[in-house]
């Protein structure tokens, strides 16, 4: 088991317990990831809500998690299947995970926006990269919001996309993530 | 004229997106089936084989052959992650699972501390200056081995972060690793480390340290996430970054120092070329065999570069030669002519257009800058760019072009020319040069302002039809078809074919020392004396005589292309550097003349596939080919090259393998070899291997030498000695014990005999005084006999005396017994004998008478014994006769 999923059980299961130095660990109160494929000949969109996360500020871990299957929006219900059963395989590989440690100080003490760098493994489609991934927290009095934007190259999980539609696919894809999280 | 200047400023209109120009890259596939393999480390050990760590195994390479080590040769996993090498030449290695392991006779041992293992990838490894291993790993910190203990630092000894990218180490001994949260310079003081962190505090732009290269105290290169390559000094605190602007290519995965250029794989953009002299980048792009996706940079001791990537392994041997393939996208490729303006743009041609492009752009868009003009038509066939920077287009049968490249302004001259068809521009200072098919053109420029000055054989030009003019100081020398070389000086016209194997000279230059060389229709190059041509000394030899081009490059060596390649000749050592399709000229074949350079010096060539740039590195052509001797069988087996010098004579069949490192070209490699005192001459072979047998006892030297061509002069060499020793019954010490044994021997064998004859000196001295006493006994009773003896010769004599006395009555006595006998015989004899005889007588006269019985038997009876009287008689007589004979 890898450490990033080690990590995830870790931050799942100690999130109920209050950290010895008073701070609280931040979990999901909502979130949603966008894909874009922007290819030559098709624009491919899909969005999930079903994103659930928890940051530990104490040591800056994170662990982010969304079931493959809960993205909606595609174009055509096709589109759906294909993205679940060719390319993601979702049944196999249900769930896509980025845990790891935010790389730049940020005070969550204290009210402001942190360009930040995140690294950690991504997970999908069962297969784990190592990134560091840019993104923006924002802490106020009593949430904290994430912004980010990233690309995945689909050759780094392992994903092929048959010869006969790679117009119609991007071999990058943008994924951008929004979550606001509050202290448990 | 006016017609040109009015559309001028419409030229720069049609414009296609291009590629820019890159060096070549060879791919390897060490795989079966060509199959991609994820590259995670390249190391090239002191010997000069490459061994690349990948997620298939490591590979053992010598640019042909290639060797694969897994499980079966002990490694505990496949996923090779670092390499390095320790003093004594033995390969370490790191996997995805935090082991190592290290390459001992042809296995892998794991190397395993009390301390235990790892736990997350090691992404490094690296033998400090002491000999003490260091590694890195992916999120478990940093760890070292000394005195036979593992130590690891962590956090609570100042490491800033666990994740470990790289190590170094600088010049003070001090390891420097990269993490996510700055460098950590580690000081080992004894057995424990302290560590001095280098991040955002102390002036770093980005904490990300993916790559360090200590180059001084005060200069240490380090790659980081964001901020590109930044040179940063220690000491002050300071950096420098390698673009003025934002880096905008991406994260850097890694980057080495190559003579003075720093390449750097990025992966988000490419693989980046920087200039630390110039300052200069030029970016391979996304998408050239994977270029986009390296992870890690080597460089081995030719200076080629070697890339890994997820899809496999690529080598270049630097961008010294770069290639403009598709210059003109989709269109015609064969390219009639270059030249490089005064702005930095490539401008060439096909049979189809003129075309420019910026050089030294990420993104270059393609120009036609004749799109817009009346001269789209034309074709251009010859290029040249005059002291101005203006560009000389000249057309196929329709005269030449003047381009201003700043404003795009064209001044077009037909008429003014004996004839349209320029087949070559050339030029010095303000005046350029015509050569076309109907004389030569010298045209003065100064400004807009021209003077034409046409010249033909009938003003005393060598032929009306030339292929060059090639002004050289107060001389203009013509490359003429069919008339050899012509001249002209202030004194009018010459021309010169002495000594030429043909009269057609497609072109003339002179080289770095000042001497003028011809390229003489397929018979290669010739050389100018001042009267007559010498063809090149053998040790120039061509690799083709059918030339192209002819040029110099920034060195003035001279550069020669042909369909087999480009020959580098240093004419300073007379040597030739031949480069093919080892830096990718594989099917090129430049168009006659179409040659031109920039302001650095490159040369740009032009090609029946493109634009070929060559930057005129020198040190290129100092690399060698690097030989090796591999192995030594002794009787096919293996053994130690250690244990050569102690060979017994009857190990007597040795087979010595070897190989040569010239990654470049490992196929055009030649082995030379020479067993001194035993072959006479080298001896030159393809093969890796040579095999001596029943070698007589002696001492030996294998001497190997690896040359890419046949000139072993320069070429590196190797060697190992042998010797074979005698058998025991010829070695000196044997000479010495059989000497000693024989002195020994010798003085035993003396002392034996003089100590035997003393004994039987003293022996025959006891037995000659016992034998002189016996002596002195037997002579004493010697003389005692004799005195005896002469008694009794006394006795003798006196006796004698008697006897003789005796004798002598006796023999008185005798004799006159004697004469009394012979008188009494002597009266039988005679005195008896008349009577008998008388009576005889009358006994016969009796007989005569008649007698009666009586009487007649009377008378027999009486004859009877007559006769036996008579017989006495005659008895009696003998017996005196015999005793007169008896007695003397």
């Amino acid at each position: 088991m890898s450490v990033g999923r080690h990590l995830l059980i870790l931050l799942f299961a100690t999130s109920f317990f209050i950290q010895s130095n008073g701070q609280k660990k931040y979990g999901t109160q909502s979130g949603e990831i966008n894909f874009t494929s922007d290819a030559e000949l098709e624009l491919i969109k899909a969005s999930s809500k079903q994103v659930r996360g928890l940051l530990d500020p104490a040591t800056h871990q994170f662990a982010f998690t969304v079931d493959i299957q809960s993205f909606k929006g595609f174009n055509s219900e096709l589109q759906r299947d294909h993205f679940n059963e060719k390319y993601l395989e979702s049944e196999k590989f249900p769930k896509a995970t980025f845990s790891g440690k935010i790389i730049e100080e940020v005070d969550f003490s204290k009210e402001g926006t942190y360009d930040v760098r995140a690294k950690g493994e991504l997970d999908i489609h069962g297969q784990k990269q190592t990134r560091i991934i840019k993104g923006r927290i924002t802490v106020s009095k009593d949430a904290l919001k994430i912004d980010v934007i990233f690309f995945v190259p689909l050759s780094d999980h392992n994903i092929s996309i048959p010869f006969i539609v790679n117009q119609k696919i991007a071999s990058e894809i943008e994924v951008s993530f929004a979550a606001r999280l509050a202290p448990q | 004229m006016k017609q040109s200047i009015l559309i001028a400023f419409l030229l720069f209109s049609d414009c296609v997106s291009g590629v820019s120009q890159s060096p070549y890259f060879q791919q390897y596939f060490l795989l079966k089936r060509n199959d991609p393999m994820q590259i995670n480390s390249i190391y090239q050990d002191k010997t000069g084989f490459m061994w690349i760590g990948t997620s298939t195994g490591l590979f053992k390479f010598d640019g042909k052959n290639h060797q694969q080590f897994g499980l079966a040769q002990n490694l505990p996993n496949e996923d090779i992650t670092a390499i390095t090498e320790d003093s004594l030449g033995r390969i370490w290695v790191g996997d995805s699972k935090g082991r190592i392991s290290f390459f001992e006779n042809n296995h892998f041992l794991p190397f395993e501390p009390r301390e235990g293992n790892a736990v997350e990838s090691i992404s490094d490894i690296l033998f400090d200056k002491d000999g003490n291993l260091w590694f890195g790993t992916h999120n478990d910190g940093l760890y070292y081995f000394t005195d036979n203990r593992l130590y690891r630092v962590d956090e609570q000894e100042g490491m800033p972060d666990l994740y470990v990218y790289d190590l170094a180490e600088d010049e003070a001994g001090n390891i420097w690793a990269g993490t996510d949260g700055g460098a950590a310079i580690c000081t080992l003081n004894g057995k424990s480390v302290s560590i001095n962190v280098i991040n955002y505090g102390d002036g770093l732009p980005d904490n990300i340290i993916r790559k360090i290269i200590p180059e001084r105290a005060d200069a240490v290169w380090l790659a980081t996430e964001d901020a590109g390559v930044i040179k940063f000094d220690p000491t002050s605190g300071k950096y420098e970054s390698l673009t003025n602007d934002v880096w905008t290519y991406g994260s850097v995965s890694d980057f080495i120092m190559r003579g003075d250029k720093l390449w750097v794989s990025c992966p988000q953009s490419g693989l980046l070329v920087y200039s630390l002299t110039s300052g200069q980048i030029t970016m391979h792009p996304l998408g050239i065999l994977g270029l986009a996706s390296i992870r890690v940079l080597a460089m081995d001791a030719e200076e080629n570069i070697w890339a890994g990537s997820k899809y496999g392994l690529l080598r270049t041997p630097g961008d010294n030669i770069e290639f403009l393939e598709n210059p003109i996208q989709s269109g015609n490729p064969n390219i009639l002519a270059v030249t490089v303006d005064g702005q930095q743009n490539l401008w060439y041609s096909n049979g189809e257009g003129l075309y420019k492009r910026k050089l030294y752009a990420t993104e270059s868009k393609i120009e036609k800058p004749l799109a817009l003009t009346a001269y789209n038509k034309y074709t251009v066939i010859s290029l040249y760019t005059d002291i101005e920077g203006f560009v000389w287009a000249g057309l196929y049968g329709e005269g030449v072009l003047r381009i201003n490249t700043r404003t795009g302004k064209v001044a077009y001259f037909n008429k003014e020319l004996r004839n349209g068809n320029i087949l070559n521009i050339s030029g010095s200072g303000q005046t350029v040069w015509l050569a076309t098919l109907g004389g030569c053109t010298k045209i003065t420029f100064q400004g807009e302002q021209y003077s034409f000055r046409n010249y033909s054989s009938s003003d005393g030009l060598v032929s009306d039809f030339n292929y060059q003019v090639y002004p050289d100081g107060p001389r203009v020398w013509f490359a003429s078809d069919g008339k050899g070389l012509g001249m002209m000086d202030d004194k009018g016209f010459h021309r010169y074919d002495k000594g030429l194997p043909s009269r057609v000279i497609y072109g003339v230059v002179k080289d770095g020392k000042g001497q003028l060389w011809v390229n003489v229709q397929d018979n290669g190059l010739y050389k100018f004396d001042g009267e007559g041509f010498h063809p090149a000394d053998s040790s120039m030899q061509l690799h083709d005589n059918d030339i192209q081009i002819l040029t110099t490059d920034k060195s003035g060596n001279l550069l020669v292309m042909h369909r087999e390649g480009l020959d580098v000749i240093d004419v300073s050592n007379n040597k030739v550097r031949f480069l093919s399709e080892d830096v990718g000229l594989r099917n090129k074949i430049a168009s006659l003349n179409a040659v031109g350079n920039d302001n650095a010096g490159n040369v740009f060539i032009g090609t029946s596939g493109g634009v070929i740039k060559y930057a005129g590195e020198t040190d290129f052509l100092k690399d060698r080919p690097i030989p090796q001797i591999e192995t030594i069988k002794i009787f096919d087996q293996v053994v130690d090259q250690a244990d050569l010098p102690r060979l017994g004579y009857s190990d007597n069949n040795i087979t010595i393998g070897y190989l040569g490192f010239w990654y470049q070209n490992p196929q055009g490699l030649n082995f030379f070899y020479q067993l001194e005192n035993y072959d006479r001459d080298w001896i030159s072979t393809k093969n890796n291997s040579v095999t001596y047998s029943r070698l007589p006892p002696g001492k030996y030297t294998f001497r190997l030498k690896a040359s890419e061509n046949t000139n072993t002069q320069t070429a590196n060499e190797t060697s190992i000695s042998f010797t074979i020793q005698p058998p025991f019954w010829q070695t000196i010490p044997f000479y010495i014990l059989a000497t000693a044994v024989l002195v020994i021997g010798g003085y035993g064998f003396i002392k034996y005999r003089e100590r035997k004859l003393r004994r039987d000196n003293e022996l025959l001295e006891g037995l000659i005084h016992q034998r002189t006493i016996e002596i002195k006994r037997q002579r004493d009773e010697i003389e005692a006999r004799n005195k005896e003896i002469s008694a009794k010769s006394d006795e003798i004599h006196r006796m004698n005396e008697n006897l003789e006395s005796l004798v002598k009555e006796r023999t008185v006595e005798l004799e006159r017994k004697n004469q009394a006998l012979e008188d009494y015989a002597f009266i039988n004899a005679h005195k008896l004998r008349s009577p008998v005889a008388s009576i005889l007588g009358l006994v016969h006269l009796i007989n005569k008478t008649k007698l009666d019985e009586d009487g007649t038997e009377i008378c027999r009876r009486l004859k009877s014994t007559s006769d036996e009287l008579d017989n006495v008689v005659g008895s009696i007589t003998q017996a005196i006769e015999r005793g007169d004979k008896l007695i003397p």
